[in-house]
């Protein structure tokens, strides 16, 4: 039991180690709401991870968007730290995790839609549909 | 002015240095523009190296997980135990230095995974990937070429392959390898820069090079240029008598006639004006292979190419120049005058040893022309007819047409054979070549030495061929000074009883230096000869000093000896002489029997002459003489 606490609790450690950090900052910079006056705000619940100052941050409760939170999160848009994740949760809007050492930002398209969202178009290779992460809906839209 | 372009054009070196500059700074400027595109391509060239087996194995692999099967992708979705086989079969590809090895396939432009080998961080079936340097694999899939590059920004990875895995001429797929930073990534990326960097580093040096010698080769200019007449100066050739090639030139020096008069009469300013004007005038006929230097104030030396020139022509071209200085006024401070030119010539430079020999030839014609009057010109020349005969004499012995002719020397009481004394012949076609034709037109050349040389190996040969023959050959005092040719006498001292030494003795010899040759020579073993003694500079002191074995009278008093009294009692004083020191007495010139009985009557032993024989070739020699 001891092992498993230990290996959830450095596991998603090492899933986030290594992060273009700068790559990261810029992507949550650009995601825009397409509400009218509406600033997004951030809170990370991974303080290993040290985002930049162009985000604007604030505490849980204020925040609009969750970085890779650690508990679930009700009522409010995350964004996790793995695919799996990702899959899972469908309150989650996107995805930054490593892999094959390279920084994975991913967004679902109809999540940020459905949650007045949106990202410039040269984001378009970050977002996929929902169809994408459901592995039998991808099955079938291969011919 | 011409004179300008004859400076320039007779150093092309700086035409090259000027085009080289050019060509080296645009090169500069291309490179450092380009430096990028060529660190790519060293960088592509030194991957694809690196990956050599890994990319050749994995193309059979990639082959036999997509054996006919017309839809592999959707299959191997499907099909888990068949992923599970081709994971295990593209496993067999891992080593130390791989860290990933994976297969990517495509839906609506975006990547996903379809196998993945790495047990550590397995990714599932499906789930997306987004790379970095998206262009490479987006690259792979339109090219459906493979692509391997280096991987900058990732930590642990230091370079990718990516194959396309192609089905009916369409990508589908593409398989990664991600290879571990290791000392040969590390090594490879480090060489990328390096080389990069070291080529430009080597043309900025270069360049920086050809500046400095651009830079030296103008201040040399300076040195070497009259800054008011703007032609070379003396300084030029004493700098470079060694590179200017005199034999593709003719070469004249022109001085102009009582110039002192014309400076004391108008002040060296306007002798200076006068100078340029001359200059300009001589100019006017010379080419631009030519060379023009001031030698001195108003002195002159000029090289004339040779090139497509005929002695003829710069005779003629000569000849314009002295009638166009005479036929000129010159006017200074309002007042007309005129002037001359001397000019002494040297045209065939060809045969010359030196530079200075050159311009010191030329400068003895040129005082000849003062000597005759002035205005005119002088050729220092030997004849053309000798100028040929030497070059033929050069070409015949060179091809080795060099034989001796034998004559007999002879007891004159038994009339028995002594030895032979080797003559030299030039054979040309079916004429022969007499010595006195050869010698002279050799006797400052380097072909005397080789031509003595030639002699001696000649005879040595017949000596070991023939044993029972005796040969005595001549040489001069000279030959016997040189180190060389004593060499020979003492490789070959084995032969010293059956080679005699004769010297001439038609020059002056400086006893003291052959001294020492001859004691050496003695030492050996050979017997020597004073030739054509009483011709010259005969001293009796120097025979008894010498120790000589053998006194052969000149001919010239052998052929007298029955009608003139002085030879008469010379060849008597000699014969007395060399029996009281122990000396062997040879006569010369024999033609009768009357000279024969006064000679033996001096108590003279041997003779030859045409009395006895010609000499002949060693294939005519007499076999019972031999």
């Amino acid at each position: 039991m001891k092992n498993l606490l230990y290996i959830a609790l450095i596991v998603p450690i090492f899933l986030v180690a290594g992060l273009n950090v700068d790559k990261v900052s810029e992507a949550l910079a650009d995601l825009k709401s397409v509400r009218s006056n509406r600033v997004l705000k951030f809170f990370n619940d991974n303080k290993s991870i040290k985002l930049t100052k162009r985000i604007k941050f604030t505490s849980l409760e204020k925040a609009n968007i969750i970085l890779f939170p650690k508990k679930k999160i009700k009522n409010k848009m995350l964004i996790v730290d793995s695919y799996r994740a990702l899959q899972n949760n469908k309150n989650s809007i996107g995805a930054i995790y490593l892999k094959k050492g390279r920084t994975q930002i991913i967004f679902i398209e109809e999540r940020l839609k459905k949650n007045g969202l949106a990202l410039p178009k040269s984001y378009n290779k970050h977002i996929l549909s929902e169809c994408q992460i459901d592995p039998i809906c991808l099955l079938a839209d291969i011919n | 002015m011409q004179n300008k372009l004859t400076f320039f054009n007779s150093d092309r070196r700086y035409y090259y240095l000027i085009f080289a500059y050019i060509v080296l700074s645009f090169l500069l400027v291309f490179s450092y523009k380009s430096i990028g595109g060529y660190e790519e391509r060293v960088e592509n060239f030194l991957l694809n190296r690196a990956i050599g087996i890994v990319d050749d194995t994995s193309s059979k692999i990639l082959d036999q997980i997509i054996f006919k099967n017309p839809n592999f992708i959707k299959t191997n979705l499907q099909d888990e135990a068949l992923r599970a086989e081709n994971e295990k079969r593209l496993s067999v590809l891992s080593n130390q230095d791989i860290k990933s090895i994976y297969v990517l396939y495509l839906n609506r432009g975006k990547y996903f995974f379809l196998f993945d080998i790495d047990k550590d961080e397995h990714t599932e079936v499906s789930e997306p990937f987004i790379p970095e340097h998206e262009q490479f694999f987006n690259q792979v899939v339109k090219e459906k070429q493979k692509r391997v590059f280096v991987q900058r920004g990732i930590e642990e990875l230091s370079f990718t392959l990516l194959k396309p895995i192609v089905q009916n001429n369409k990508t589908v797929a593409i398989l990664v390898i991600d290879y571990t930073e290791n000392r040969l990534s590390s090594l490879l990326r480090v060489s990328v820069d390096f080389l990069s960097y070291f080529a430009l580093i080597l043309l900025f040096f270069l360049f920086f090079f050809l500046v400095y010698i651009l830079y030296t080769h103008y201040n040399k200019y300076k040195v070497y240029r009259n800054p008011k007449t703007n032609t070379y100066n003396r300084v030029y050739i004493t700098d470079n008598y060694d590179k200017i090639n005199f034999k593709n030139y003719y070469v004249a020096l022109a001085d102009i006639d009582f110039f002192k008069r014309i400076n004391n009469l108008y002040g060296q300013e306007n002798g200076d004006k006068i100078i340029i004007s001359v200059i300009k005038i001589m100019a006017s006929f010379l080419d631009k292979s030519d060379i023009f230097i001031q030698y001195s104030g108003e002195e002159f030396l000029i090289f004339f190419s040779k090139e497509n020139r005929t002695e003829e022509q710069i005779r003629t071209i000569l000849e314009r120049i002295r009638i166009a200085v005479e036929r000129s006024t010159f006017t200074v401070d309002n007042e007309k005058t005129s002037l001359t030119i001397s000019i002494g010539v040297l045209l065939h430079t060809e045969i010359e040893k030196s530079l200075q020999e050159v311009i010191h030839k030329a400068d003895t014609a040129l005082y000849e022309s003062k000597h005759n009057g002035r205005n005119c010109i002088s050729y220092f020349d030997i004849s053309q007819t000798k100028r040929l005969y030497r070059e033929k004499l050069k070409e015949l012995i060179e091809s080795d047409k060099l034989i001796c002719y034998y004559q007999p020397i002879k007891d004159l009481v038994t009339k028995e054979l002594h030895h032979y004394e080797a003559l030299l012949r030039i054979e040309d076609g079916d004429n022969i070549i007499f010595p006195d034709k050869i010698l002279p037109d050799l006797e400052d050349s380097y072909l005397y030495t080789y031509l003595t040389k030639r002699v001696i190996e000649y005879n040595i040969k017949k000596l070991r061929e023939d044993e029972n023959i005796k040969i005595s050959i001549n040489l001069s005092a000279d030959d016997l000074i040189n180190d060389s040719i004593l060499a020979i006498f003492a490789q070959n001292s084995d032969l010293a009883d059956r080679l005699y030494i004769e010297i001439l003795e038609n020059k002056s010899i400086d006893y003291n230096k052959v001294e020492l040759s001859l004691q050496k020579l003695k030492l050996f073993g050979y017997k020597i000869c004073i030739d054509d003694f009483g011709s010259g500079y005969s001293n009796l002191n120097h025979l008894l000093n010498l120790s000589i074995d053998y006194l052969k009278i000149d001919g010239s008093i052998i052929k007298e000896i029955h009608h003139d009294k002085k030879a008469y009692s010379l060849v008597k004083t000699f014969a007395l002489f060399c029996q009281q020191n122990n000396i062997e007495v040879i006569a010369e010139f024999i033609d009768n029997q009357v000279v024969v009985d006064i000679l033996k009557g001096f108590g003279v032993k041997y003779g030859q002459g045409w009395y006895f024989s010609k000499a002949v070739p060693y294939s005519e020699l007499s076999k019972e003489d031999r």
